[in-house]
């Protein structure tokens, strides 16, 4: 929580801006293509190389590699779940009832396995990824240890503890070689598609979820969408796998599919690190070839898991792969590809001048947006309480009043992360009071965050483009696209950078920015979803004075070009006073006057509510 | 890649290909040192790789280590009396166990490694969930694998090299039934508390032919293997006042919470032990008592002999725990194998599969009586270890009125 | 009389959970972290107790504190040294946990007898009338699990340390500000947790045979318990420990044993989809 002194004139402390990344490197950035190809080369050479052993344990190592790198979407997001393992075994399930007991072809019976799991998914992740926090992870759980129980006693399908054998090879193979190469190509394939997803935009709505699920919202991801997807897509490859598994290992029984098992795949992940695709590959190539050259077995080896996660989390938060490739681009210049180098295309030459892209619905001074009756309590405090105003198209409205004054409330109430117990709220004209934040947000209403007003771990133009691609006019359909190619989304990024003169930051990942570049930053997030009407809470806090002239300049820039109505929440008055046309002061969450900034600021009323209230 | 640096690009090839190397060194380490090493040549001596594949992690690892205890007792045994001799060439045994995890897929890969990688010809696997991962295995590179598989899928013509050094359950069952009816002729119904997983749920099958036989009906209750609370489950047991309980083939940490439990809440028939009991420990464990009436087959066999007797102290010796009754089954089993191979004069393992029923020794749990190999009529061939059920009662007595183990039928 | 027998048996096995649950709970609230731990706390308790007793000769009645105190302590220094950096991720500290639990309880598979082993009580006899029975272990271990929580209660509930900790699970800001230290008070609660952990064990110990897998059960139990009595509610967690007791108990009589677990998941997930929050817990 920002204990921030709001007193003017508070001097930007905050970190230096990182160091620019060195100019790409181009010997670098080849052995980022030369080592991939070497990697693969080698094991395409492996079959002549090693005997069946070393097959069977590269072959298990794909397995685990293929499931961590489709696990990790989730964990990107945020969201852990211990059922991994079990989509897995229902997919082993599927295809060895299919094929032993119905004979259904291999092929799709491996189609039926991706999706019953794709079913099962959705239906754990449905209610339990609406709420945030431990249930998520609690509903997963509790569900893998209903199916084990469930296979384990219910034989007339399953086997029970004696499981199903003969399950045959897929068709066409007839060796472990083959074998090898088909479990290869499969988990190039995952690792191909996780790779090429991770750069679209549904990719980086992941990452921001993960970052920063408010907003994310804000912007317009649609929170319970993008995870469920992240789940089912995850799933499908988990039941496909484990389809594959019970073909090759031609026997499954419920003891393979022990709660260790996604254990395992999430210690891949988190070994790994889930920035990028190929993390949890690393992770599981770790985990599994490590105690095996070692001839480690049993516990020994399990405690080698244990240390290894733990000291990866205690010294390499983000994982051994993640840590890794940041040092080496760090130290040696970019080695992968920043979002600003591939979209460099689309950077508008000169500074263009922005143009609004759609046009206003209501004219000027129209009433843009109507809050009536606004009401809402929190157990027994009546937070906000029967407030009404309005505000004009084009028009800059101050909300002001002391701390807990349920200005913040008000902000949350209208665009959507709370719900009103009463009141009426409308956007030009259509109700917004029950919709969900990233409804409100294609209406033309954009807030900012007091406190987590970026994604951190995203880089300048990534933040930006991410909030211009999720408010993208047909989201569906540009959702997979890779975010270099989404050139609306990037050419509407790139004035907004301009605009607010962050555009040779682009490359700069947000969290080493100085924090006046922070709270600008958060502002082009907002601006990038092209609203009508921004609400932003508390931009100036914390910033210099030089900070906020800058910042009042831009605001004025904003209104001019773009006709868009603002709403600000401040308590450096001098903000509001140069701004805003109208004020609007609250107390105890009840309306207290409204009026310009000098009938409001100059009232006794508010003067007294504000040195009341204890701070400025 | 507009401008690349080939020597970088070279350097790092190279670097990947080392790692790779290693990996693969790592991997295969295992089979340089140590395979096909039953194959020496000239006039030395020679090694005779025998490869357990058990649980040594894990909620069955206690069953792990009795199984290697019991292997490494019998070799040690058999090496101590110069090893075997075949062609006039002397070989000692040595044990190589693997994790298996009591986990199918950890045994297909272990199964790889003592088969394929390290060459082993003898292999014995323990868990009846994790045969099916290694036994296609083992059938395909004709290698002898000794299970502990209940279900008889798993023996007989389609798997000649696949043997049971264990005693069939069902057929104990069968001679403690026989005694029972014979002295409770009144008797109709018992309870049948069977542990939650491979074992138990293979097992009950089994079972129905000997309760019919008997004229005895039963009540079928599965029982989580770690279960240690057990009043729900007993008091649902005892709601049918059944005249005994079956504890099968219960750990022995369960079947004493059974009868302790059991008699609390005011059980007073026998308990039914038809696989591994120990009258020693158990009555240690057990207020005085409680096991009073209770039957078990085949009863005290390893305190009934003296090679029985000798297992029972190497194996205290060896690992400062009580012995696990059961293991010594695999002790035997390891002493027939090498009888097997003296008799065979080959180390091939179809020579000696064939052998392995023409052989018998006096193991650990025949009770002063040989082991071997049989049951061709319920298999079709000679796969699965022939011993007598001899019933045993505890009678009321002993010191501290504990109870004392009498052998009762000849079995 | 069987319904007496379930539900008296519901009551023995809610006991044992309550122990373990309420500490389960006490750490998320504070530390939100999903402490998967507590099983290899309880497997500790139950196998420090047999070493004091049969190891040690000290009786089981000193045995039994000088055993929880030690996994108390055991606690305090996990808390210090690697949970403590993890305090409010929920993703990262449930994880490592996770890895925690592996590692010791690994560590005891290497360490410990592989064989079960046991230890005695003074608590030998049985109380029985009209059919219904209750060891007089049982009944000892439910009478200490409630004085234990009623001893809780009071803590939590009268004195400055508690409020302390009470103030920290609504809000760490807010309890800054009143000038509690999340640092210190953080390990004390690891600590009662663990202690209670290992108390259950320790009470548990002789009606069991012990093997490192001693905690799997009662962690997965206590799981499902601070479901349903909602992550950090005290009374909550004990209404909610009582109810599976009984419903586990009934499921065993009623229908079959290894249905027991499974219904008591099944319920969970239902509890979490209709009122995520806890059936009995209030926010």
């Amino acid at each position: 929580m920002p204990d921030v002194a709001i007193g003017e004139g508070r001097e930007a402390t905050a970190a230096p801006a990182r160091a620019p990344r060195p100019g790409p490197s181009p010997a670098l950035r080849a052995t980022s293509v030369v080592l991939p190809l070497a990697l693969l080369g080698t094991l395409l050479a492996l079959p002549q190389l090693a005997g069946p052993f070393v097959l069977h344990i590269f072959i298990l190592t794909f397995f685990t590699a293929a499931l961590g790198v489709s696990y990790r979407p989730l964990l990107v997001a945020g969201q852990v779940s211990i059922v991994h393992g079990t989509l897995y075994a229902i997919g082993a399930y599927v295809l060895g009832i299919l094929a032993v007991k119905h004979g259904v072809a291999f092929v799709p019976a491996v189609i039926a396995a991706g999706l019953i799991a794709v079913v099962a998914s959705i239906l754990i992740g449905l209610p339990s990824l609406r709420t945030a926090g431990a249930y998520f992870f609690l509903v997963t759980f509790a569900f893998s240890v209903v199916v084990l129980s469930l296979i384990e006693n219910f034989p007339s399908l399953t086997g029970g503890f004696s499981g199903i054998s003969g399950i045959p090879y897929p068709p066409g193979i007839s060796n472990e070689t083959d074998f090898f190469y088909l479990v290869l190509a499969a988990a190039a394939v995952v690792l191909g598609v996780f790779v090429v997803l991770d750069r679209s935009r549904w990719g980086l709505e992941l990452r921001g979820l993960g970052g920063s699920p408010e907003l994310a919202e804000s912007v317009g991801v649609w929170r319970l969408a993008t995870l469920l997807a992240a789940f089912a897509v995850g799933a499908f490859f988990a039941g496909m796998l484990g389809a594959f598994y019970a073909s090759y290992i031609g026997f499954i029984a419920p003891q393979s599919f022990e709660l260790w098992l996604s254990v395992s795949i999430l210690t891949a992940a988190i070994v790994g690190g889930a920035r990028y695709a190929w993390g949890p590959a690393v992770g599981a190539a770790l985990i599994t070839l490590v105690p095996e050259t070692m001839q480690w077995q049993g516990a020994v080896s399990a405690i080698f898991g244990g240390v290894l996660v733990i000291a990866t989390l205690m010294l390499f938060r983000r994982g051994i792969a993640t840590e890794a490739t940041d040092w080496i681009g760090a130290r040696f210049g970019g080695w992968t590809r920043t979002l600003g180098e591939r979209a460099a295309a689309s950077r508008p030459a000169a500074p263009a001048v922005p143009h609004p892209e759609e046009p206003l619905d209501a004219g000027p001074g129209e009433v843009l947006l109507a809050v009536e009756g606004l009401d809402k309590s929190f157990g027994g405090v009546h937070a906000v309480d029967g407030v009404s105003f309005e505000v004009r198209s084009r028009e800059v409205l101050g909300l002001i009043g002391p701390n807990g004054s349920g200005k913040t409330t008000t902000f949350n109430l209208i665009s959507g992360f709370a719900r009103a117990d009463a009141g009426r709220v409308e956007l030009a004209g259509a109700s917004i009071a029950r919709a969900l934040p990233h409804r409100i947000v294609r209406h033309g209403l954009a807030r900012s965050f007091q406190a987590s007003a970026t994604f951190e771990e995203l880089t300048v133009l990534e933040n930006v483009a991410l909030a211009a691609a999720a408010r993208g006019r047909n989201p569906v359909t540009r959702l997979l696209l890779p975010l270099a190619r989404n050139r609306a989304a990037l050419r509407t990024a790139w004035e907004v950078l301009e605009l607010v003169g962050l555009a040779d930051r682009a490359d700069l990942e947000a969290g080493g920015l100085p924090y006046g570049e922070k709270k600008i930053l958060g502002l082009a997030i907002a601006l990038a979803t092209r609203p009508r009407l921004l609400c932003l809470d508390e931009p100036a806090t914390g910033m210099s004075d030089a900070e906020i002239a800058e910042l009042i300049k831009v605001l004025r820039t904003i209104r001019a070009r773009h006709e868009i109505a603002l709403v600000i929440i401040e308590h450096r008055l001098a903000v509001i006073r140069e701004l805003c046309d109208r004020v609007v002061a609250l107390r105890s969450g009840a309306l207290l006057m409204e009026g310009t900034p000098e009938e409001v600021l100059s009232h006794p009323e508010v003067i007294e509510a504000y040195l009341g209230g204890g701070d400025g | 890649m507009r401008k690349t640096a080939p020597r970088l690009v070279a350097i790092v090839s190279v670097f990947a290909a080392v790692i790779t190397a290693a990996l693969l060194a790592g991997c295969g380490s295992s089979s340089s040192s140590s395979g096909s090493s039953s194959t020496a040549s000239g006039g030395e001596d020679g090694t005779i790789d025998y490869g357990l594949l058990t649980a040594l992690s894990g909620s069955t690892a206690s069953w792990g280590t009795a199984e290697k205890a019991s292997d490494q007792i019998a070799i040690d045994e058999i090496n101590k009396r110069g090893g075997v001799e075949v062609d006039g060439k002397k070989y000692k045994f040595a044990l190589k166990t693997y994790d298996n995890g009591y986990d199918p897929t950890k045994t297909a890969t272990v199964g790889r490694q003592a088969i394929e990688q390290d060459g082993i010809q003898f292999v014995e696997n323990l868990g009846g969930g994790t045969v099916a991962a290694v036994q296609p295995i083992a059938e395909r590179a004709g290698v002898l694998l000794f299970c502990s598989c209940s279900g008889s899928e798993f023996l007989g013509e389609d798997h000649p090299n696949t043997f049971r050094p264990y005693y069939d359950d069902a057929q104990s069952l069968a001679s403690i039934l026989q005694y029972f009816k014979q002295k409770n002729p009144s008797a109709t119904h018992i309870a049948q508390i069977y542990t939650d997983d491979d074992v138990g749920h293979e097992t009950i099958p089994l079972t129905e032919k000997p309760l019919e036989e008997a004229g005895l009906t039963s009540s079928v209750t599965y029982v989580p293997r770690d279960a240690t609370e057990l009043y729900p489950v007993l008091t649902k047991v005892l709601q049918d006042n059944p005249e005994a309980i079956d504890v099968g083939a219960s750990p022995e940490g369960l079947y004493d919470g059974m009868v302790k439990q059991a008699r609390e809440l005011g059980f007073k028939g026998p308990f039914m032990f038809p696989d591994a009991f120990d009258f020693s420990s158990a009555s240690k464990a057990l207020p005085a008592g409680d096991l009073v009436g209770s039957l078990s087959a085949p009863c005290n066999l390893t305190a009934g002999s003296a090679t029985g007797k000798k297992w029972a102290k190497a194996y205290e010796d060896m690992t400062g725990e009580e012995p696990q009754w059961w293991s010594a089954q695999s002790h035997d089993n390891v002493l027939l194998l090498a009888e097997a191979i003296e008799k065979a004069q080959s180390l091939e393992p179809d020579a000696v599969a064939e052998a392995m029923s023409e052989v018998s020794v006096e193991g650990a749990t025949s009770g002063g009586g040989t082991v071997k190999y049989g049951g061709e009529e319920a298999f079709g061939l000679p796969r699965a270890f022939e011993v007598p059920y001899p019933v045993c009662e505890i009678t009321p007595g002993g010191p501290g009125g504990r109870g004392v183990q009498k052998q009762v039928t000849k079995g | 009389m069987t319904l007496v027998q379930v539900l008296i048996n519901g009551v023995v096995l809610g006991s044992t959970f309550a122990l373990m649950a309420v500490g389960l709970t006490l750490i998320f609230g504070i530390l939100r972290v999903i402490n998967f731990t507590h099983g290899v706390l309880f497997m500790l308790g139950a196998y420090a107790t047999w070493f004091l007793e049969t190891r040690a000769g000290i009786p089981y009645l000193v045995s039994v504190p000088l055993a929880a105190l030690a996994v108390g302590a055991f606690g305090v220094a996990l808390e210090l040294l690697v949970l403590r950096r993890f305090r409010g991720m929920l993703v990262e500290g449930a994880v490592v946990a996770l890895a925690l639990a592996v590692v010791i309880q690994n560590a005891a598979v290497l360490v410990l007898p592989s064989t079960p082993q046991t230890l005695t009580t003074p608590f030998d006899s049985t109380i029985s009338s009209h059919g219904v029975v209750l060891s007089s272990q049982r009944a000892f271990i439910v009478v200490a699990a409630f004085a234990l929580l009623t001893a809780l209660a009071l803590f939590i509930s009268r004195t400055r340390l508690g409020r302390a900790v009470r103030a920290l699970e609504q809000n760490v800001y807010a309890a800054r500000l009143q000038g509690v230290d999340p640092d210190r008070v953080a390990p004390l609660v690891f600590g009662i947790g663990a202690t209670l952990a290992g108390l259950a064990g320790a009470l548990i110990a002789p009606l069991q045979a012990l093997l490192p897998g001693a905690g799997d059960q009662p962690l997965l139990a206590s799981f499902v318990v601070v479901v349903l009595g909602g992550m950090g509610s005290v009374g909550g967690t004990l209404v909610a420990a009582l109810t599976i007791g009984i419903v586990q108990s009934g499921t065993t009589t009623y229908w079959t044993a290894p249905a027991a677990v499974a219904t008591s998941f099944v319920l969970a997930i239902v509890v979490l989809v209709v009122r995520p929050q806890g059936f009995f817990g209030n926010a």
